[in-house]
């Protein structure tokens, strides 16, 4: 069994949404399937027969009492892949629907529950086919947030323009600015908030397809921000493709959520998302992006007490405006900030496989598979992964945190190095090396104290 | 063939034991086929039908009862195991231990569960069959769950059901390996041939009629796991001497060997001393840790010599051998594996021929003595920033370890660096992707893995040892090794018929 396993990916069997405490309390046989089926809110693939929906769900359930003698109820079964990832795909896949949809429970009050099924089916039926389970990685681990790195200058030039910003348009109090899929400026309270907001934003599939938020304005079939990368196997933003997307002509300014054209007159209609780590609060969405480069995201509380501003298309006019002018010149900032960071740390990147991931502001960096000579092969992958893995589980424990994991793989002689400080945790990769282990610490070492100097001891 | 072995054994019996405790714990075979016959019912049924001339099903029958006398006798002393008969799935204490293990039939019938009483448990034994056997109709099986800081782990083999629950922080591939563990136990006491034929005769059969008394031998089990790093490193711990004694000893247990003597050992504790085995065989570790587990569980053996049919897995899984059992100290225990179940006598003489040897030869204060100084000290080593270590020759699976020192005299911390040695043995061992070195800081200690020709070297160091330091100590551990490496392992095992 174990042969056949080996040479097929791991793919997804079934995922179902399910909430015991819906079901009718008749006991009579017949009722039991429809019961089960009353349960469960949504089961993929939709194809699949009430029968197995059922015997699915039962199971579930089953496991659920089962290891209910345990402390937590999250359930699902591995084979090859990682916990602690796959758990963070569901996850992220839950923020995502709560940030459309705040929560299964408040669709229930609000309309039905027919209706809560409806939509569960819509969304992770647009969800589910962007997750290649084959190939997980850090990336989907960590789904962090990448920061634009920008000398202090720029960045006061930023910070300028975001005050000019809240001053000239009092209703726009939390604004978020993103050069590609790089983070500049971050208006709302903390990055748990920002979190699902980025993800989605930055999401490569988002704006391929209506989805509801988004305006279909691009090119058919193009993401609203391309460049992030999905997978630590392919560079998608490689700095090259940044640099040039900068200078071809013709690209696309405009709201990429809010009207499509700003010198309509009448009412506007707003599109809304739900914000907040605990509560989460209804707010309208205003995405503007300017010649492909620089989104602003701002995101408007319901509450909001200037919100009548927002309903008019003259408003938006303005803002375009306003942007438009601003922009011009923060772009090239924000192009050189990034190209002097870029060759700064451009020995590093090639030089060194390193991931690094700080969970209290969720910002990651990584040279690994933005050049050639930065390409891991899968194994290695996994390497970190079950090492991430490692930390994560240890933690959970509790009592004797891991902070370094060295080891060097007998077969292909590679070392990979893990280190946990705190919320941070960094990964080092050195492929056929003939190093030892002091060799290998030097090595770190040199690596920390040359480009994390300021924050790694 | 029913009251001579008896006889025999009385006759025979000559190493200062007192003749009261004879009657209760020597020789079964004879005794109990008299007395027995009418409450042997379902074994007997089941089994009579078979061809087999050593008649199984009376062995089984007569060893169970014999183990049955052994721990009645044993209850008083400190070394009798509590069964936690009054805890169940509805009783906090038993829901808040760290691993559980349950085995069951692949009809749902509960045989084993290192907490609480078996047959309190047969609806939640029930509710893991339903879940297997939903997973099996699909073509499927489910080999771990994880429900949040909680390992699930399935196995199935042969007609059992085999699940192990744990918080402890192992991995699946490491309670897998424990779960063929306790495996193996059951086929020790069994033989694969005898459990599939109990369950193809009968689906629904209560293995616990044939298992009764021999719970302890897997409470020992489960409990070593944590206890003795053998297990998760597959080899056997030896007791260091110095390097003439152990050829002496090996040269007089190669002399005279009886007819039918299959592996012959000398045990001090969980330590082995010496051992012969036959021209084209060697002993596997996981029958030996079987053979010493069973030594260790009742304090039975302790008082006479004991006679009892058992299945070395490794060695075949179909067959009976038939153990000789004998304490010739305190701590010093001969065990001596017979082909032949009439052998009894001879495997006594050879015993007490070997015991007037050992005396003669001067070994037998070189062994107390070797027994006192054992386990030795860390600091034998010289190397001071050295905490603890593990070292294993992969050719002769066997270890080697000091006896643990602060902080690792506490249980909790000695389990916890367990955990981490067991981490970093499976990364060494790994079939997939192997590891040469692993390296491992945690809040509590250090540790590094690495194999080193044919050695793996597990070593323990503080938190905040520098990997400068670590490397040298585990070198100089390693010239320590080398020059200590015929005082610290079993070089050669001498070979039955070698010498006369």
């Amino acid at each position: 069994m174990s042969n056949t396993w080996k040479h097929r990916p791991p793919c997804l069997v079934y995922l179902a949404i399910f909430n015991p405490s819906l079901a009718t309390t008749s006991r009579d046989r017949e009722s039991a399937l429809a019961a089960e089926d009353q349960i469960c809110l949504f089961y993929s693939p939709t194809t699949a027969s009430l029968d197995e929906k059922a015997r699915q769900v039962g199971l579930a359930t089953a496991l659920i009492n089962f290891t209910r003698g345990g402390h937590k109820v999250i359930e699902y079964l591995e084979d090859g892949l990682q916990n602690s990832i796959l758990r963070n795909v569901l996850i992220r896949s839950w923020e995502a629907f709560k940030l459309f949809h705040k929560g299964i429970e408040h669709i229930r009050k609000t309309q039905s529950i027919e209706a809560a099924r409806r939509v569960l089916e819509e969304f992770y039926a647009g969800f589910l086919p962007r997750i290649d389970f084959g190939t997980l990685d850090l990336l989907d681990a960590f789904d962090g947030i990448q920061f634009a790195s920008l000398p202090k200058t720029s960045y006061l030039q930023v910070s300028s323009l975001i005050q000019l910003l809240k001053s000239t348009f009092p209703v726009l109090q939390h604004p978020i600015l993103l050069w590609h899929d790089h983070l500049v400026w971050n208006g709302l309270a903390d990055f748990e908030t920002l979190k699902p907001l980025y993800t989605y934003m930055t999401d490569p599939e988002t704006g391929r397809v209506y989805d509801g938020i988004v305006n279909q304005v691009k090119h058919k079939g193009e993401p609203v921000i391309a460049t992030r990368r999905v997978s630590l196997k392919t560079a998608r933003s490689s700095g090259r493709t940044l640099l040039k997307s900068a200078r071809r002509g013709g690209k696309f300014s405009g709201y990429l959520v809010g009207p499509t054209n700003p010198g309509t007159v009448g009412a506007i209609e707003l599109k809304n998302v739900f914000l907040g780590t605990t509560d989460k609060v209804e707010h309208h969405l205003i995405v503007y992006q300017y010649e492909e480069e620089c989104t602003l995201v701002v995101p408007v509380p319901v509450s909001s007490p200037n919100k009548a501003d927002i309903t008019k298309g003259e408003f938006y006019a303005r803002l375009a405006t306003f942007l438009d002018n601003h922009l011009k010149t923060l772009v090239n900032v924000l192009a050189d900030g990034w190209a002097s960071a870029r060759n700064l740390g451009e020995f590093a990147d090639q030089h060194f496989r390193y991931f690094y991931y700080n969970s209290m502001n969720l910002a990651f960096k990584t040279s690994i598979g933005s050049y050639k000579s930065t390409v891991l092969t899968a194994d290695l992958v996994q390497c970190l992964n079950s090492m991430h893995d490692t930390f994560v589980g240890e933690t959970e424990r509790g009592h004797n945190a891991v902070n370094e994991m060295c080891v060097k793989s007998a077969v292909t002689d590679s070392w990979v190095v893990g280190r946990r400080s705190g919320s941070r945790e960094l990964y080092l990769v050195f492929p056929k090396s003939d190093m030892g282990l002091v060799d290998v610490d030097d090595e770190v070492k040199k690596f920390t104290m040359a480009y994390f100097s300021d924050i790694l001891q | 063939m029913n009251a001579e072995p008896l006889e025999k054994a009385l006759f025979a019996t000559g190493t200062g034991v007192v003749e009261n405790d004879l009657s209760s714990s020597v020789p079964d075979v004879g005794v109990m086929s008299l007395q027995e016959e009418a409450n042997i019912a379902d074994a007997e049924q089941v089994l009579s039908r078979s061809e087999d001339p050593s008649r199984p099903d009376l062995i089984a029958e007569t060893r169970r009862r014999s183990f049955a006398n052994h721990k009645d006798e044993a209850r008083p002393k400190k070394d009798v195991l509590h069964r936690h008969t009054d805890e169940g799935p509805n009783n906090s204490r038993w829901t808040h231990r760290k691993k559980h293990f349950f085995i069951l039939s692949s009809a749902g019938k509960p045989i084993y569960s290192r907490y609480g009483d078996e047959s309190k448990l047969s609806s939640f034994m029930g509710l893991i069959q339903a879940i297997l056997s939903f997973f099996a109709s699909d073509d499927d099986s489910v080999r771990c769950l994880n429900a949040g800081s909680h390992k699930f782990v399935f196995t199935m083999k042969g007609p059992l059901y085999l699940v192990a629950v744990s918080s402890t922080g192992e991995s699946e591939a490491q309670l897998r390996q424990q779960l063929g563990y306790l495996y193996s136990q059951i086929l020790f006491i069994l033989t694969s041939t005898q459990l599939t034929r109990i369950f193809e005769t009968r689906v629904n059969y209560d293995l616990r009629n044939l298992l009764a008394g021999t719970e302890m031998f897997l409470d020992q089990l489960a409990r070593s796991f944590q206890q003795s790093p053998g297990f998760f490193l597959g080899a056997f711990q030896c007791l260091r001497m110095s390097s003439r004694l152990r050829q002496k000893i090996s040269s007089t247990l190669s002399m005279a060997n009886p007819q039918g003597l299959a592996f012959g050992m000398l045990l001090a504790k969980e330590h082995l001393i010496g051992l012969i085995r036959p021209k084209r065989y060697s002993l596997h570790p996981n029958d030996l840790h079987l053979l010493s587990n069973m030594v260790q569980s009742s304090s039975g053996f302790r008082s006479g010599e004991t006679w009892t049919p058992v299945c070395l897995p490794q060695f075949n899984n179909r067959a009976f051998l038939h153990a000789y059992v004998s304490f010739v100290g305190p701590d010093l225990c001969f065990v001596l594996v017979s082909t032949d179940k009439d052998s009894f006598f001879e495997m006594s003489q050879y015993k007490q021929e070997i015991v007037r040897r050992l005396e003669e030869g001067a070994c037998v204060d070189g062994i107390d003595e070797a027994i006192r100084s054992v386990p030795y000290s860390i600091v034998e080593i010289g190397v001071p920033q050295l905490r603890h270590f593990i070292c294993k020759s992969t050719t002769l699976v066997q270890y080697t370890q000091p006896t643990p020192s602060p902080p690792y005299t506490k249980k909790d911390d000695w389990k916890r660096l367990l955990t981490v040695y067991q981490r970093a043995s499976e990364a060494l061992q790994a079939r997939s992707d192997p590891m040469q070195m692993f390296f491992h800081a945690g809040t509590a200690e250090a540790v590094v893995g690495c194999v080193v020709a044919s050695y793996e070297i597990y070593a323990a160091f503080g938190p905040l040892v520098s990997k400068a330091t670590a490397m040298e100590a585990i070198n100089a551990l390693q010239k320590w090794i080398k020059r200590h490496e015929d005082h610290i392992f079993i070089n050669s095992v001498p070979v039955i018929g070698g010498k006369t």
